[in-house]
C-alpha cells in the first residue's frame, strides 16, 4: 500500500498542470506549484474521499506544502 | 461640512463603540478602537509632515492596522495608494515613483526588499513597519514603527481635514502601453457608493461581512467602507489564499454578506458538496461582480441557497467600485443561456449607451456606455493624456460642460430601460476578475529577447475564469527556453494574476495578409 506521502503527492499531481511526481515537498501547493487557490476545494474533497476521513478546516487551511498535510493525514489516520 | 467616511467609522464608535468591527482570524478590534487607533495614525502622519493629497503607500497582508490606516490617511487630508505585496519590488517602485510616494508601510518581506534595492525611488523617504520584528538601517529611509502610533493623540489637527472633493485613494489597474494607471477616487467618490449600500443592499450593524477581495482590488471598498457606513462587522483573512478559508470563515462567523468574483461563484456551484460541507444559510446577499458572471452560476446559487438575494453588479474603477445593479429577484426565471444584465444605474448615478457620433442610441441598439455622476473618479494620477481620452464632456448636454467616464464597454439598453454588456471595444479582457490590459503581458515577454523570435498573448473564454491568458511564442533556432522559464521571466516583471496561464510553443505564428500576427486565427485554434 502507497504510503500517505505518495497518495497525496498522486493526488495534488493529478490536480495540477505538469507538476512532476517529485515535486519539492516543501513548495507552497497554490503559490509554488502552480494549482489555481480555487483548487483548494477540489484538493480538500480528494483528499477527504481517497483517505475517508474529515478534514478539519482550521488545520486544512493551514497546510502550505505536502509535509503540512502529512503531518495532516497522519493524525487523522492514526 | 460633509460627513466623510472617517467620520461615519467616529459615528458608529459613539453609537457602537463595543460592537466587533473588525475580526482578522482570531483577533478582534471593536469601533471604539478603530476610532481611536485611524485617529492615532492620522496623527501620526500630520507629524511625519505629510502634506494635504500626499499619497502614502500601503502594502501588506490584510489586517485591521492596514484598514485602520486606510481611514487615517483619509482623515490627514492624504490619499492612500495600496499596492500588492506580491508585486515584483519593479512594480512597487513603479507606484512609488508614479505618486511620489514618501512615506511606505509595509511587511518585512517588503522592506527588506525595499532596503536591499540598489535603487529606490528619490521621493521614499519613509518606511514604517507594520510589525516590531526585524532589524533595519538605511541611510536614505527613515524606519518607523507602527506600534508608535499609539504614542500619537487621538486628536488630530482638524486644520488637514480634506473636503469631499479632495483625493481619498488611487488603485492602479493594468495599462494599455504596459504601464498601470492609478485610478484617482476622491472623498465623494466613496460617499456616493456608500450611499447606494446602504439604501439597496440594507446594511446594518446586524451585518457580518466576509472580506474575499484584496485590498488592491478596488471591489474591497464595499466591506471597508460598507463597515464604517453601517456598523456591519467585516472578517478578514491574514493570509487568504484559497477558497476554503473563505467558506470555512463564512461559516464560522455566520457571515450575512459576501461580495466576490464569478471565478469564486463557479467553484463553489461546480462543487455542490461545498453547500453540504460548509453551513452557508447565514449569508442573505451574495454579490458577484468584477467580471461576466455566467447565469448559470447564479442559478446553481440560488438553488442551494433560497434565502440569498443575489446581485449582478457591474463597475469600472473609475466609477467608484460598482455603479449599475442587477438584483435577481427570482432566481428561478434565471434563463441560463441568456447572459445576465448589468442591470440599471444606482440611483445616484447616471448611464447612458452613446454611438460613435455623441448621441444617445436607440433602445435596443448598441454603443459605448458611459457614466455620469459624483462617482466618477477624479481621472488618472499623473497621465493627463488617458485622463482625457477617458473622460470626456458629457456629449448629451456639451453645454453643461460636465465631465463623464467612456468605459470602452460596448452595451446596449433594453425597452424597459435595463443595460446589457456586450463586450470590450478594445484589448483590454477580465481574468478572474482582474482587469488586464495583453500590451503588459507583451512588454514582458518583449524582455526575453534573446529567447523569443515572436510572440503573442491571447484571451481564450474559459467559464470559469471569464478569459485564459495563452502565450503563444516561437524560440529562436538556438534558444531552449521552457514554459516554466517564461512564466518565472513574467513573475518578475507582472503580478501573478497577469502571467500566462499557458505557453504554447510553435515554429510560426499565423499572419494576416497585412503582415500583422492573426491573434483571431490564435483565438480560434486554441479555443476548440
Amino acid at each position: 500500500m502507497n504510503s500517505i506521502e505518495e497518495r497525496l503527492r498522486a493526488i495534488i499531481v493529478a490536480l495540477g498542470n505538469d507538476i512532476p511526481a517529485d515535486f519539492d515537498p516543501t513548495a507552497h501547493v497554490f503559490k509554488d506549484l502552480g494549482i489555481e487557490s480555487t483548487k483548494a476545494l477540489e484538493l480538500l474533497f480528494e483528499i477527504e474521499d481517497q483517505f475517508e476521513v474529515a478534514l478539519p478546516d482550521l488545520e486544512y487551511n493551514e497546510c502550505e506544502h505536502l509535509n503540512d498535510l502529512v503531518a495532516l493525514l497522519t493524525k487523522l489516520v492514526a | 461640512m460633509h460627513n466623510l467616511i472617517f467620520d461615519q467609522l467616529s459615528q458608529r464608535a459613539q453609537e457602537q463603540g463595543e460592537r466587533i468591527a473588525i475580526r482578522v482570524d482570531d483577533r478582534e478590534m471593536t469601533f471604539a478602537q478603530a476610532d481611536t487607533l485611524h485617529k492615532k495614525i492620522a496623527s501620526f502622519l500630520i507629524e511625519l509632515g505629510t502634506m494635504k493629497g500626499e499619497r502614502i503607500g500601503l502594502v501588506g497582508p490584510k489586517s485591521e492596522a492596514f484598514v485602520c490606516t486606510q481611514f487615517g490617511t483619509l482623515r490627514a487630508g492624504a490619499c492612500y495608494v495600496p499596492i500588492d505585496k506580491t508585486f515584483p519590488i519593479e512594480r512597487t517602485f513603479q507606484i512609488v515613483e508614479d505618486c511620489q510616494i514618501r512615506t511606505v508601510f509595509a511587511d518585512p518581506a517588503n522592506i527588506e526588499r525595499i532596503l536591499a534595492a540598489e535603487e529606490k525611488p528619490a521621493c521614499l523617504k519613509n518606511v514604517v513597519a507594520w510589525s516590531d520584528e526585524g532589524e533595519y538601517a538605511n541611510d536614505n529611509v527613515a524606519i518607523h514603527r507602527f506600534s508608535s502610533v499609539e504614542r500619537y493623540s487621538d486628536n488630530p489637527s482638524p486644520a488637514h481635514r480634506p473636503v469631499d472633493t479632495d483625493l481619498a485613494y488611487i488603485m492602479y489597474t493594468s495599462g494599455s502601453t504596459g504601464k498601470p494607471k492609478g485610478v484617482m477616487l476622491s472623498n465623494r467618490n466613496i460617499l456616493t457608493y456608500v450611499e447606494w449600500c446602504l439604501a439597496e443592499l440594507g446594511l446594518g450593524p446586524d451585518d457580518i461581512m466576509v472580506n474575499v477581495a484584496p485590498f488592491t482590488f478596488d471591489i474591497s471598498g464595499m466591506e471597508i467602507f460598507g463597515m464604517a457606513a453601517s456598523g456591519a462587522q467585516i472578517i478578514l483573512i491574514e493570509n487568504q489564499t484559497r477558497i476554503t478559508t473563505v467558506l470555512d470563515a463564512a461559516q464560522r462567523h455566520k457571515a450575512t454578506f459576501m461580495a466576490t468574483v464569478p471565478t469564486v461563484i463557479g467553484t463553489m456551484v461546480n462543487n455542490p458538496r461545498v453547500f453540504g460541507r460548509y453551513d452557508l444559510s447565514s449569508l442573505r446577499t451574495i454579490i458577484s461582480g468584477a467580471a461576466v458572471c455566467p447565469p448559470v452560476f447564479m442559478k446553481s446559487l440560488h438553488e442551494h441557497l433560497p434565502n440569498a438575494t443575489l446581485y449582478n453588479l457591474y463597475g469600472p474603477t473609475e466609477a467608484t467600485i460598482y455603479c449599475l445593479y442587477h438584483r435577481i429577484d427570482n432566481a428561478d426565471s434565471i434563463e441560463v443561456d441568456k447572459p445576465l444584465p448589468i442591470g440599471i444605474p444606482f440611483e445616484n448615478t447616471e448611464a447612458y449607451v452613446v454611438t460613435a457620433d455623441g448621441k444617445e442610441a436607440p433602445r435596443g441598439e448598441e454603443g459605448e456606455l458611459i457614466l455620469r455622476g459624483s462617482h466618477i473618479a477624479l481621472g488618472y494620477f499623473g497621465n493627463e493624456e488617458k485622463t482625457t481620452s477617458a473622460f470626456k464632456n458629457f456629449p448629451l448636454q456639451p453645454h453643461l460642460n460636465e465631465t463623464v467616464y467612456y468605459t470602452g464597454d460596448v452595451a446596449r439598453q433594453d425597452e424597459s430601460g435595463v443595460f446589457h454588456f456586450l463586450g470590450r471595444n478594445d484589448d483590454m479582457v477580465k481574468s478572474r476578475g482582474y482587469r488586464i490590459e495583453l500590451n503588459e503581458i507583451d512588454l514582458a515577454l518583449s524582455m526575453l529577447v534573446e529567447d523569443l523570435e515572436s510572440f503573442a498573448v491571447i484571451a481564450i473564454p474559459d467559464e470559469l475564469i471569464e478569459n485564459k491568458l495563452v502565450a503563444v511564442v516561437v524560440r529562436k533556432s538556438e534558444s531552449e527556453i521552457g514554459e516554466k522559464e517564461i512564466k518565472a521571466a513574467c513573475k518578475e516583471r507582472l503580478p501573478a494574476y497577469m502571467v500566462p496561464d499557458v505557453v504554447e510553443f510553435r515554429d510560426a505564428l499565423p499572419q494576416t495578409s497585412s503582415g500583422k500576427i492573426n491573434k483571431k486565427a490564435l483565438v480560434q485554434e486554441l479555443s476548440r
